[in-house]
């Protein structure tokens, strides 16, 4: 099955204000999700759900076609979780944490978690209090990985931390997909290096997911066209799939998801003086699909 | 995941073991320290049991998931591959460890102190099977507090709000549980309140357990007010159906009947009246059968016979959880039941009290009954009725604080009262040596006065049978001789309050008059049973005695209509009884349909010997002469 | 060395073919030489090792690179040529663009000549000049 995980009809409410509703993710084994959203709308509330850390109120989750209830325990067994804010035990030390968690993963590979201790220069005795942030993502990593996930569930977890560790971080990531097909699922709203990985893209905004697309078929056709006109500007362009759209004087900048021919063709019929169209960024493409 | 827990918990609580260790320490010195004064020993042993001990337990259990609130570690624990009730158990065993270790230490304190070893009844933790009730406050309680605030503890992290909210809950237990065990007691239901006890005892922080593992299984810990919400519900549920179990369990087992129990017997040449937890019977001894007469609950029931009625006290319920005495009056037969007086009326000066004992006059026209608990205790305390209900008049007795009461009998024209009373022993009196007073009322003028003072136990005076004709001999009470040091067999006269005692060697145990008023059996201390002679006013027989059950002294013997002393024989076990003849020569042995360890009651009435078993609260009766046994109750 | 840029219209795995090809054409990379693992170039140029992969399999098919055993990549033997004959096609592809924009702005043939013919004599004198 292709599906690890899939979520049909979830929703979630904390108290009177909904947070989301509908919701139906899937998830593809071996493939990168990157799930973008605004801060506060939902994105760390769907990854609690998903690692049954909190129930959903409506909808259901499926791990490899089984259906899961919140007491669900044995599916996570084969996913791994960096949650946003890491906790650690106080006191523990990094050994302690892996001696901890180590019995309650099947999979648990204990020479794995000593390679990726090495690799990542963790001390075994040194007290978690004292590492930076850094290093105590790697430690989290450390744990998750040691478990030999089928899935790896990120929340958000190199904010605050400088570019070379999430560069580090990333390409540990990367390594961990070449070698073992892990499938991603990662929460951001610091989309520039997600642009390098992802193959599916998720955006979360208000509520619903107004985007669930394979992230080259967004690449491909999503453009900005930058246009003129002479004298005056037509009023509506009569094309449909604008997501941005600014005006300043005769000089007109529209957003648009999926950029056609017909499209093209339409716009020419207004012989604009200027016509240029361009590709977005990742950060771009987010930007436009949550101005709306 | 159990052993990391374990190890984990034991970090985290360490301030909370260095506590109870550093109470531990002061307890140790405040024993040491006070090694010499028995009562404040009592009061530091109390304290530990009943102040330190729980309020340990409830701090431990309280602060049981407050590690998990701070910092988002349940979210952490939720995320790993465990099942959240293993996470609930792991931790809750985890936390026990640490109970069970505290309170070990401390029953190790208190079997090892020095302070404490010279006084093992008192202050011995039940490390072996001592005292049931010390076993259950020193792990039980701590135990059943723990598991409260264990419970409770997942709705917040704030420890002492969920101790106190955990201690609560305990108080508003306990309030309801003894009222209800109190009702079932006050109601003769002994065995089903202790019963009641338990099982609630046991179920309700059952219930806030599973409660907790509910809401560990269902609840959005991030939101708190739901959480709370969640658990309340399942407490309801849960504390729901244990109540249904439990009053399933009373209709299912009938747990909740009331102990069986004969309470009081009183029998004459005609029948033989004897009241029970089921109300109110008679064995007429013409024809041999048992009978029910009256279905009132009967506490304590008391009879009195006299002419053709038959008086007796019963218990009503006014409303709400008090009970209220009656005294009611039927004919001998059964029939004509009426109700002479209650305590349920707020207006009337008997108000909320119970009525015991109980006396009929030998002309059947009054009935006097002391009143106990009533709105004035110590005053007014005897009371004598007309047997049509009217006339209710008070006695001032003057003994405030009375304790024991009996009513020895009323005079020859009915207008005296001859009561024996106790005084209750203060906090301080050396000893319990004050003994007993002899009183006559009159009922008339309500004139008291003394007869005798000091007399002993068994506080027990009595008069023979009444007879139309006359009565013999005068008022029989054992005197204690402060000079001679022993106890005394005296007779009053009541009329010349003349005394004549019977002078032997060792003090006088027990007596008991004979069908005719006669003569006098009585037993000694030196285990010597002898027979006073009214007529010729000496000892006639004394013997000593060997092989029989003399425990409950007023109790051990009886006279049959036709002359023998009737004894419980002891072999290991009282299994038969045995006839001694005119010269205290043992005639017959007769065995018992049942063989007892304890002492059981004997009484004679017409052609038959009655016995209790006090094990099972059996009435059997023998007919003297078939010999054949025949369960009575 | 391959750069990686998120910003343009060109795909990733595009970019990667293009600079593998450069790598090959430079001389860097020559025939029957073994290519960096999918996971470690992944990892090198941070970017998801299917993109890597896929990049790889079209090399393949054009022919450019060769897999044995289903694991490590080589250069192909006759990559060279290969080259060549892209190179070929890739200028041709930046002249027509650059005749396309001379077109837009209004410049006849022998104009664009002109230009192309100056423009390739002073490359000449300035590599004179500096003696090579």
């Amino acid at each position: 099955m292709s599906e690890l995980l899939r979520t049909a009809n979830l929703g979630k409410s904390f108290g009177r204000h909904l947070v989301f509703s509908n919701l139906n993710v899937k998830l593809s084994a071996g493939k990168v999700h990157g799930l973008l959203g605004l801060n506060g709308e939902g994105k760390t509330t769907l990854i609690r759900i998903l690692l049954g850390v909190i129930p959903a109120d409506t909808g259901s989750i499926y791990y490899k076609d089984a259906l899961l209830s919140f007491r669900s325990a044995a599916y996570k067994e084969e996913v791994g979780y960096i949650p946003e804010d890491p906790f650690f035990f106080g006191g523990m030390r990094v050994g302690e944490l892996l001696d901890f968690n180590a019995p309650f993963y099947r999979r648990w590979d204990g020479r794995r978690a000593e390679e990726l201790l090495k690799r990542f220069s963790l001390d075994r005795r040194a007290r978690i209090k004292t590492l930076s942030r850094g290093m105590k993502l790697r430690l989290e990593m450390a744990v998750a990985l040691a478990a030999r996930p089928a899935l790896l569930v990120l929340d958000d977890p190199t904010s605050g931390l400088d570019v070379p560790t999430r560069h580090d971080f990333l390409q540990d990531i990367i390594r961990e997909l070449a070698d073992s097909g892990t499938t991603i699922f990662f929460s951001t709203h610091l989309v520039h290096e997600l642009e390098r990985i992802v193959d599916h893209l998720f955006i979360l905004h208000r509520g619903r997911l107004i985007l669930d697309e394979a992230y080259e078929t967004v690449k491909n056709s999503i453009r900005r066209v930058r246009l003129a006109f002479p004298g005056d500007s037509p009023e509506t362009l009569g094309v449909d799939g604008v997501l941005v759209e600014t005006r300043d004087g005769p000089r007109r900048e529209i957003v648009v998801y999926p950029w056609t021919d017909d499209k093209k063709k339409k716009i020419d019929g207004f012989s604009p003086t200027l016509f240029h169209v361009e590709p977005l960024t990742l950060e771009e493409i987010f930007r436009s699909f949550v101005a709306g | 995941m159990f052993n990391r827990m374990i190890v984990k918990e034991w970090k985290e609580k360490s301030g909370l073991f260095l506590f109870a260790l550093a109470g531990l320490v002061l307890f140790a010195l405040a024993f040491s320290g006070y090694s010499k004064d028995k009562n404040t020993l009592d009061i530091l042993a109390s304290t530990l049991l009943l102040i330190f001990l729980p309020v340990f337990s409830l701090l431990l259990g309280a602060s049981g998931f407050s590690s998990e609130f701070q910092d988002g570690a349940w979210a952490y624990l939720f995320s790993r591959p465990v099942k959240k009730w293993r996470v609930w158990l792991a931790k809750y065993l985890s936390l026990l460890t640490i109970l069970l270790v505290v309170i070990l230490l401390f029953a190790l304190l208190t079997k090892l102190h020095p302070a404490l070893k010279p006084a093992p009844d008192m202050f011995n933790f039940p490390l072996m099977d001592e005292d049931i009730s010390y076993g259950i406050l020193a792990f039980v309680l701590p135990l059943l507090l723990f598991t409260t605030a264990f419970s409770l503890s997942i709705l917040s992290e704030k420890t002492h709000a969920v101790a106190f909210l955990a201690a609560l809950v305990w108080i508003v237990l306990q309030i309801a549980v003894t009222e209800a065990s109190l009702s079932l007691f006050e109601r003769g239901m002994f065995s089903s309140a202790f019963s009641l006890v338990s099982i609630l005892g046991l179920l309700v922080p059952l219930s806030l357990a599973l409660a907790s593992v509910v809401t560990l299984n269902r609840a959005d810990f991030s939101q708190p007010k739901r959480r709370t919400w969640i658990f309340t519900k399942s407490a309801a549920v849960f504390i729901l159906a244990s109540i249904g179990l439990v009053a399933l369990l009373a209709l299912g087992t009938r747990m909740f009947q009331r102990d069986r129990y004969v309470y009081n017997i009183e029998a004459d040449d005609k029948a033989f009246y004897f009241s029970t937890e089921k109300g109110y019977f008679k064995f007429d001894l013409a024809e041999g059968r048992t009978e029910k007469l009256a279905r009132h609950p009967s506490m304590w029931g008391y009879i009195s016979m006299a002419g053709d009625k038959v008086v007796f006290t019963s218990y009503g319920y006014g409303g709400g959880w008090r009970g209220f005495a009656q005294l009611r009056i039927m004919n001998r037969d059964g029939k004509d039941e009426r109700l002479l007086l209650g305590t349920e009326n707020q207006e009337s000066p008997l108000y909320g009290g119970y009525i015991h004992p109980v006396r009929m006059s030998p002309h059947g026209d009054r009935v006097a009954f002391f009143l106990r608990y009533g709105p004035k205790p110590t005053v007014q305390d005897l009371w004598v009725v007309n047997s049509d209900g009217s006339g209710l008049k008070g006695y001032d007795l003057g003994i405030p604080d009375a304790d024991y009461y009996l009513i020895v009998g009323f005079g020859k024209s009915g207008q005296s009262l001859y009561v024996l009373c106790t005084q209750n022993i203060k906090p301080g009196d050396k000893d319990r040596r004050a003994g007993a007073r002899l009183l006559r009322v009159d009922l008339d003028s309500g004139q008291v006065e003394t007869l005798a003072d000091q007399i002993r136990k068994p506080y027990f005076a009595s008069m023979p049978a009444e007879t139309e004709t006359s009565w013999a001999g005068g008022i029989v009470y054992i005197q204690h001789d402060e000079a001679a040091s022993k106890e005394i067999l005296t007779m009053l006269d009541p009329e010349t309050l003349e005394k004549q005692t019977v002078d032997i060697e060792e003090s006088v145990s027990a007596f008991r008059w004979d069908k005719s008023g006669e003569r006098l059996a009585f037993l000694t201390s030196n285990s010597r049973l002898g027979v006073y002679s009214m007529a010729e006013g000496r000892v006639v027989q004394i013997k000593e005695i060997a092989g029989y059950d003399l425990r409950w002294p007023s109790e051990a013997l009886e006279w049959t209509s036709d002359d023998r002393i009737i004894l419980r024989k002891l072999e290991g076990e009282v299994s038969s009884i045995c006839f001694l003849d005119a010269n205290l020569a043992e005639q017959k042995a007769i065995r018992l349909p049942f063989s007892s360890h304890y002492a059981s009651r004997i009484w004679n009435a017409g052609k038959y010997a009655i016995i209790e078993n006090t094990e099972n609260h059996q009435l059997w009766g023998i007919d003297l002469e078939t010999e054949q046994w025949l369960r009575i109750y | 060395m391959i750069t990686i840029e998120t910003s343009g219209f060109i795909p990733i795995y595009e970019q990667i073919k293009k600079g593998v090809k450069g790598e090959i054409s430079l001389g860097v990379l020559k025939p029957n030489q073994p290519l960096p693992s999918i996971r470690d170039l992944a990892a090198e140029l941070v970017v998801n090792p299917n993109t890597v992969a896929r990049a790889y399999r079209e090399l393949e098919l054009e022919g450019f690179i060769t897999t044995r055993k289903g694991k490590a990549s080589f250069v192909a033997e006759n990559s060279s040529s290969l080259i060549r004959g892209e190179k070929e096609r890739f200028l041709e592809d930046v002249f027509d663009r650059a005749i396309a924009e001379a077109r837009k702005f209004g410049l006849d043939a022998a104009e664009i000549r002109r230009i192309v013919e100056s423009r390739l004599k002073r490359q000449e004198k300035r590599s004179e000049g500096e003696g090579k």
